[in-house]
């Protein structure tokens, strides 16, 4: 017994009691517990972005990242919005907002954000950003502007804007002033019946309400084109049928009601085939062929485009043609438009004026269902000469500043950059965000990111009538952020130029002033979905408040006549097939018009899988195009073009063309919305920028590495 | 014999750890900015309802705890000469400072929870998840979980976050219970956003 209880504690006591104490714990809630509370300690990472905690509270406003309109309920908390949805009151969109849309307020937290305004010791190499002031960017501005003998450009990316009067006035009080937008807008049909007719309306808008035919020859309609909402509720209506004409399975063909697949690179010469068979069939009525003044000389260069022969350079059988012209008769209203995919490149202008002239052809300019006249905004003015990348003298620019609210896929570099004086040169960015387009300028001066300033909607591209409305900024304007308007303020007051430039809040109380002074049209407020006639309304800055609140200035239907005179203005064409050195690569923006905004970085979680993998340094082929090239789905291959060569990696997808080449241009693949390091290379900047001004199809030949 | 007492020894010590000092080491006690008797204000006295000031604004959303403003409707001038009355009404309301108050219920950020659909169309009680809280006399400390940085009345009173009680506890296994009991929807994306 003396034995057995023995007070010396010896090492199997000591293990003894461990592995009682450990039982016991185990047979506690503690070990439960702590794999509990860890698993939410790993979820609170203290580099997590939190919220502050406060009062939630909803504010209206209006979406700027691409010209759509969109108007947007905002959910805050702190004042800080977390969460936003379409409105579902709002006329065009009808509660329903695209994918960057709904990630529009991360836009201000992008990690790419410039803080400061930057000086680039080396063009595009971002390892070398030295901090500057504003007062040294402007200096420097000003000092180019005084010194050089090149063109003053400026790149407005989203024009129509009541910034984009203020950038062409600044432009005409000096010398070589040049005003230019990216290539690919979405109006480009319109633009072009603009120039056939001979007294066009102020402006035009295309009447998809009342429409029973949609001809789109590439047109990224059905993948947030316009107003998405308005699309999408079209389509979802059934009301009219989509016919896409594209040489790519894109996300519009997907949806429509009708893909034909044409050669890449072969629009013009099938609208033209169209042409064809609605003039020599007789299908048009004799009051369109008395109201082309060139009617005759139109119907001369059109006689070479029978479809009998020359279906084998478009792909497509002379019936098929016959057939789309004989139903965009029977249709009795139909619209036919372009509108390239921005990301894509846009049309040159003899395709752009063949597909256009088709509207003409059957008479749905100025006529419901088809392309109607619309009124401008009071106090804006939008018929302005506006320069084509193609009518810049090479290296004759000394001087480009890049209003930088697009996303830097929409424009190849290499098309910049050919017009820039060699010597002396100078490249502005007023971006938020480091892109494409400002990661090769010299300065950058930052811009208040989505939300953080008060901007002007004005009306979408493409809508039927005239609107107006304003984004409320929803988030504190950051202290090193500057108004692209106070600089041009400045610059002109450096410069001593006889031009008065407002304050933004000024420059859009003049925009109200002149809506409230005409009287005409009504505001529509979201929040209790009512309508007011601007007449009741007791001054103006009633308008501007209840516009400040969340609403939408809304024009009466133009009762304007269209003037039945028009010039075709065709240049004569031969359809001569393309050139054919290697496979045609065909670029194509990601997600269609997304690809023209600046996108959330975190935007990718709403996307699938599949989707995410067509990044930049993808590229797609068919598998019999594969096996001819003895190459296999996932493969590095050299791509070259003549702008240069960058190793891709390959995937093999059916429903590319055999003997072409799908390569998407974003996003990059270092990340959604990183600009490349310039060692690197960038599917945009293979593109080969043809004489015309367009990038659509590029030679290019495929190398196993 | 001694082996065996030393090793039932171990385990007790073991079960001392888990279930008595375990707790004491995880929570942190840290009082509110200010005390608060919700009987004074909901008792024959005061005679309010809970929604009086845990109200929805005009969109339906659960206003949580009300703002300082509303405790301004009575209390812009001190009523009483209480020394938590003067702190309210000196630091508080007359600066229009809003009360900095410690949430017992405050779940992750990861979870969504709207109690307008609980409240409004499944016509719960305010009890139902708080208990007795309307009725209490004083704020409880507020006990902080030193490892998920929660409230201990997520887990519940209790350590091992076994309750007869309904409204001990706020954790997911609360909500899923309840949901298949009620035959509501209890998929991921109902709650995780």
């Amino acid at each position: 017994m003396k034995d057995h209880m023995s007070k010396t504690i010896t090492r199997r006591d000591v293990l003894k009691f461990t592995g009682g104490g450990i039982l016991g714990i185990m047979l506690s809630p503690l070990p439960w517990k702590l794999l509990d509370d860890s698993a939410i300690w790993t979820q609170n990472w203290s580099l997590t972005p939190k919220l502050s905690h406060g009062p939630i509270t909803s504010a209206f406003s209006h979406c700027t990242l691409c010209s759509g309109g969109c108007a947007i309920k905002a959910q805050c908390v702190s004042g800080m919005p977390y969460y936003v949805s379409g409105v579902q009151s709002h006329p065009a969109s009808y509660g329903t907002l695209c994918t960057r849309g709904l990630a529009g307020h991360h836009m201000a937290h992008h990690p790419l954000r410039i803080v400061h305004p930057h000086k680039f010791a080396g063009k595009s190499d971002n390892s070398r950003m030295t901090a500057v002031t504003l007062q040294e960017s402007v200096d420097e501005i000003v000092k180019q502007i005084k010194n050089s003998k090149g063109s003053i450009v400026i790149l407005d990316q989203q024009p129509n804007r009541a910034i984009s009067g203020i950038y062409r006035e600044f432009l005409n009080k000096i010398p070589n002033g040049l005003y230019v937008t990216s290539p690919s807008q979405e109006d480009s049909t319109i633009l072009a019946i603009k120039e056939m007719l001979n007294k066009p309306a102020e402006s035009f808008g295309f009447d998809f309400e009342n429409t029973k035919l949609v001809l789109s020859f590439g047109a990224p309609l059905l993948d947030n084109w316009g107003t998405p909402g308005r699309m999408t509720a079209i389509r979802n209506s059934k009301s009219c049928k989509f016919v896409q004409i594209d040489s790519r399975y894109s996300r519009t063909a997907m949806q429509s009601d009708q893909w034909i697949a044409l050669n890449p690179g072969t629009e013009k010469i099938l609208a033209l085939n169209i042409a064809y068979v609605l003039l020599f069939e007789n299908l048009i009525s004799a009051t369109i062929r008395h109201s082309a003044v060139d009617f005759a000389q139109f119907k001369n260069n059109v006689k070479n485009f029978n479809p009998e022969l020359t279906s084998s350079v478009t792909g497509i059988t002379a019936n098929e043609v016959k057939a789309i012209a004989r139903e965009l008769i029977s249709a009795k209203s139909a619209i036919i438009l372009s509108g390239a995919d921005p990301g894509g490149g846009p049309f040159d202008s003899e395709t752009e004026k063949a597909i256009a002239s088709l509207n003409l052809l059957v008479g749905n300019v100025g006529k419901s269902g088809g392309i109607i006249a619309r009124k401008e905004i009071p106090g804006y003015n939008n018929n302005y000469k506006q320069t084509q990348w193609t009518e810049i003298p090479e290296h004759s620019v000394s001087l480009l500043i890049v209003d930088g609210t697009d996303s830097g896929y929409t424009l190849p570099w290499s098309l910049i950059e050919h017009t820039l004086n060699r010597n002396d040169n100078l490249v502005v960015s007023f971006s938020p965000i480091l892109n494409e387009v400002s990661a090769h300028s010299d300065y950058l001066i930052p811009a208040p990111a989505y939300l953080e300033t008060i901007t002007d909607v004005p009306t979408t591209k493409g809508n039927r009538i005239a609107t107006f409305a304003l984004t409320t900024p929803l988030i504190k304007k950051q202290e090193y952020t500057t108004e692209p308007i106070d600089v041009v303020k400045e610059i002109g007051k450096r410069l001593h130029l006889a031009i008065e430039i407002p304050t933004v809040e000024e420059l859009l109380k003049q925009k109200v002033n002149a809506i409230y002074a005409e009287k005409r049209g009504s505001i529509y407020i979201y929040a209790d979905q009512s309508s007011t006639n601007v007449n009741d309304l007791s001054s103006a800055d009633e308008l501007w408040t209840k516009l400040t609140e969340g609403a939408e200035w809304i024009d009466e239907e133009c009762k304007q006549k269209q003037s039945n005179k028009y010039f075709f203005n065709l240049s004569p064409l031969s359809p001569v097939p393309l050139e054919k050195k290697g496979m045609p690569m065909i670029a194509y923006g990601w997600r269609g018009a997304t690809s023209a905004s600046q996108v959330s970085p975190i935007l990718s979680k709403v996307f699938q899988e599949t989707e995410l993998r067509n990044v930049n340094g993808v590229i797609s082929i068919n598998p019999t195009t594969a096996q001819k090239l003895g190459i296999v789905s996932g493969e590095s291959v050299s791509l070259s073009t003549k702008n240069g060569t960058m190793n891709v990696t390959v995937k093999i997808v059916p429903t590319v063309r055999p003997g072409t080449i799908e390569a998407s241009i974003a996003p990059l693949p270092n990340g959604i919305e990183t600009p490349m390091n310039p060692s690197g290379s960038n599917i945009l900047n293979l593109c080969e920028v043809t004489d015309n001004g367009t990038w659509r199809i590029t030679n290019a030949t495929l190398l196993k590495v | 014999m001694k082996s065996t007492i030393i090793f039932i020894f171990g385990i007790s010590f073991g079960l001392f750890i888990g279930w008595y000092a375990f707790p004491f080491a995880l929570y942190r006690s840290d009082e509110q900015p200010i005390q608060f008797s919700h009987a004074v204000h909901t008792g024959e006295k005061g005679g309010m309802a809970c929604e009086d000031c845990h109200s929805t604004n005009e969109n339906g959303r659960f206003q949580g705890i009300p703002a300082v403003a509303k405790c301004a409707e009575c209390h812009a001038s001190p009523l009483g000469e209480t020394e938590t009355e003067k702190i309210l009404v000196e630091e508080f309301v007359t600066p229009n400072k809003e009360i900095p108050w410690k949430v017992y219920s405050r779940q992750p950020d990861n979870a969504f929870f709207s109690h307008s659909p609980h409240v409004t169309l499944g016509k719960m009680k305010c009890e139902e998840c708080h208990g007795p809280h309307g009725t209490s006399e004083l704020l409880a400390p507020y006990q902080e979980n030193r490892i998920s940085g929660y409230s201990k009345n997520i887990w519940g009173a209790g350590i091992s976050g076994i309750s007869s009680e309904q409204w001990q506890g706020m954790k997911m296994d609360k909500c899923v219970r309840c949901h298949g009991d009620n035959s509501r929807h209890d998929g991921c994306v109902a709650c995780h956003k």
